[in-house]
């Protein structure tokens, strides 16, 4: 059998694999918006009207008029939109943070710029893996193909999809180990420990507010009870060597 | 794209299929739990959250209280990685390297880790291999009345082996290293090309300890089809199967048993050893002291897996070179970095190991 007399329910396979990745990369581009609507939902609830003044509240309400423009901008999908989108965003939460609320205007940009961050190299990472995965798919048909030549035509799906993963397996090692999917997955990671540590700020303040213990004060209690159970050791540890000392010395004495 | 048209024989796959689904789904509903880790044992020493096991013998199959018992073999004290649980080597009564081991008449120690959680979170490997292995060992040689152990250090655990017996020579008189890492940065690490750009302090930063889940997903990454989606595809050839049904619940059972690793000594760990190849540069210190391979004077025997994608053969294979051991033997395991414990071929690898001791007794 060659590739070209190859059933047609292969070819059918192939077809919904591909839809189903064209499906998913439009999801993949759906996260960047996310981004920004987990945004506007933080800032919405952080911000009461009972909580503000008339002030304060026209500048929440003009900070969200540009998110909604950044949000229209990026829901047009087209690269330059994206671009101004994220100069939009970049300008939003670059803004040198003023007033009674510095503070917490600080902490929020530095959240959101490293959620925006993350969701844009997690999305560059899931790209890597949709290349990978389109790259499987392409390889398919001439693995068929090679296996027809040699008298082993693919006779179920089972087999099939055995070719499938071996397909994926050797597309995947071809890239693991590139310069640029390193650093795409490294950026991924790294990026996700900044959000993780900007959602830390966040936390601790409104657990400080509320007089609940935080991390950092129990890290610093568990370091000094790590370093006083070194001391303690230690001074066992010299105690019994005292102790060893005085019964030679107490010994000695007797006879 | 052709027309998709499903003939007969088409229809009659899909319907198997769908019975052999059917037919897996019920085996599987049927299977409660598996049990793993079930040689006979007790617990002799505590530290933490840390337990030193010491096994029943498997002919007497007796305990060690109130009356320790005497075992006249050579004892062999296993030190298992911080990742994953040590049931890996004892998965099942039939695929169990501690049961191998006893059967050679052995007196098995090892050493169970336990769970860190948020209070261990600034252990380091002084914390590990100065204090916990150290005090383990001090047990086992007053156990067994004996001025120096035989260390038997697995994967990640191999390497804390070699960093103890490189601080403390006079305590470990053979050393049996399977599947460790030496070499960090051999060009097939693929493990190791992906942690070189890591940010290790900000991830321990914003995440303390560091989630097995984490690990997880790096190990499965490795190989994402195969692991991710065919190996569950698999299931489908045994759906009829209920004993195989069951060692493959085992093995999931044990690989998705995953403890935290302390936020301190992960970040050491990767630093030190993957992003910089300390302990094969002899660069590595550990509080205040050089830990330097050459030290390693005593019998080793270092056991590696050919199609290890964890630990490839090249980073175990070289430690011949850094140490200073005239009596050295290497065994190449034709197999993986699991397979060396559970598969068929692996029930040789206690035989040899306890012949190799037994021989330096």
């Amino acid at each position: 059998m060659t590739q070209t007399d190859k059933p047609n329910w292969i070819d059918a396979w192939l077809e919904t694999q591909q839809s189903w990745l064209e499906k998913w990369q439009a999801t993949a581009i759906e996260q960047r918006v996310d981004a920004m609507r987990v945004g506007m939902e933080i800032l919405r609830q952080h911000c009461s009207p009972a909580s503000m003044s008339v002030e304060a509240m026209s500048v929440v309400q003009s900070f969200q008029s540009l998110l909604q423009s950044c949000m229209a901008q990026v829901n047009t999908g087209d690269d330059q939109s994206l671009l101004t989108a994220s100069n939009r965003w970049q300008q939003v939460f670059g803004t040198f943070p003023l007033g009674q609320m510095r503070e917490q205007q600080l902490m929020w940009q530095e959240y959101l710029n490293a959620y925006n961050d993350y969701q844009l190299r997690l999305s560059a990472l899931l790209q890597s893996f949709a290349q990978v995965f389109v790259r499987s798919l392409q390889m398919v048909p001439d693995d068929v193909a090679k296996r027809a030549a040699v008298g082993k035509p693919i006779t179920d799906v089972n087999e099939l999809y055995a070719v499938w993963i071996e397909c994926g397996e050797r597309a995947f090692a071809n890239i693991a180990k590139q310069a640029s999917f390193v650093k795409t997955q490294s950026d991924s990671t790294n990026a996700h420990s900044r959000l993780k540590i900007a959602e830390h700020v966040l936390l601790e303040h409104w657990l400080k507010s509320n007089d609940l213990p935080t991390r950092s004060e129990l890290n610093s209690v568990h370091l000094k009870m790590r370093s006083m159970s070194a001391r303690i050791a230690k001074l066992e540890h010299q105690l019994v060597k005292q102790n060893t000392v005085m019964k030679a010395k107490r010994s000695k004495k007797k006879v | 794209m052709s027309e998709f048209k499903l003939d007969p024989e088409q229809i009659r796959e899909v319907a198997d299929m769908q019975q052999l689904n059917s037919a897996l789904l019920k085996q599987i509903g049927e299977i409660k739990d598996v049990e793993i880790g079930t040689a006979p044992k007790d617990v002799v020493y505590e530290e933490d959250k840390l337990k030193l096991y010491r096994y029943r013998s498997s002919e007497k199959n007796i305990s060690v209280h109130p009356e320790p018992f005497q075992n006249n073999n050579p004892a062999v004290l296993i030190c298992y990685a911080l990742v994953n649980r040590p049931t890996m080597l004892d998965l099942q009564p039939d695929r169990s390297m501690i049961r191998g081991l006893l059967d050679q008449g052995m007196d098995v120690f090892l050493i169970d880790w336990g769970y860190p959680d948020g209070a261990d979170r600034f252990l380091d490997l002084d914390d590990y291999i100065n204090r916990y292995m150290f005090n383990c060992v001090k047990k086992v040689r007053e156990v067994r009345n004996e001025s120096q152990v035989n260390l038997l250090g697995v994967c990640q655990g191999g390497t804390l082996s070699l960093c103890f017996t490189a601080l403390y020579p006079q305590l470990v008189k053979n050393l049996i290293t399977m599947v460790a890492p030496v070499d960090f940065q051999t060009p097939d690490d693929l493990l190791s090309c992906w942690l070189k750009d890591l940010d290790v302090a900000s991830l321990v930063t914003a995440s303390g300890n560091v989630s097995g889940e984490f690990l997880n997903a790096a190990f499965v990454t490795m190989m994402p089809f195969r692991l991710l989606s065919q190996k569950y595809m698999s299931l489908l050839d045994i759906a009829h199967d209920k004993s195989k049904l069951e060692n493959f619940m085992r093995m999931e059972k044990w690989i998705f048993d995953s403890p935290e690793q302390p936020g301190a000594l992960f970040k050491q760990f990767v630093s030190c050893m993957y992003q910089q190849n300390q302990l094969v540069k002899g660069s590595l210190i550990i509080a205040d002291k050089a830990v330097k391979l050459g030290n390693i004077k005593q019998p080793v025997f270092n056991l590696y897996a050919t199609e290890d994608h964890l630990v490839p053969p090249a980073s175990s294979k070289c430690l011949q070179k850094y140490i200073s051991s005239k009596d050295y033997r290497e065994l190449a395991f034709n197999g993986g970095h699991i397979g060396i414990y559970v598969s068929n071929k692996a029930k040789q690898v206690p035989i040899e190991i306890a012949q190799w001791l037994k021989e330096r007794a």
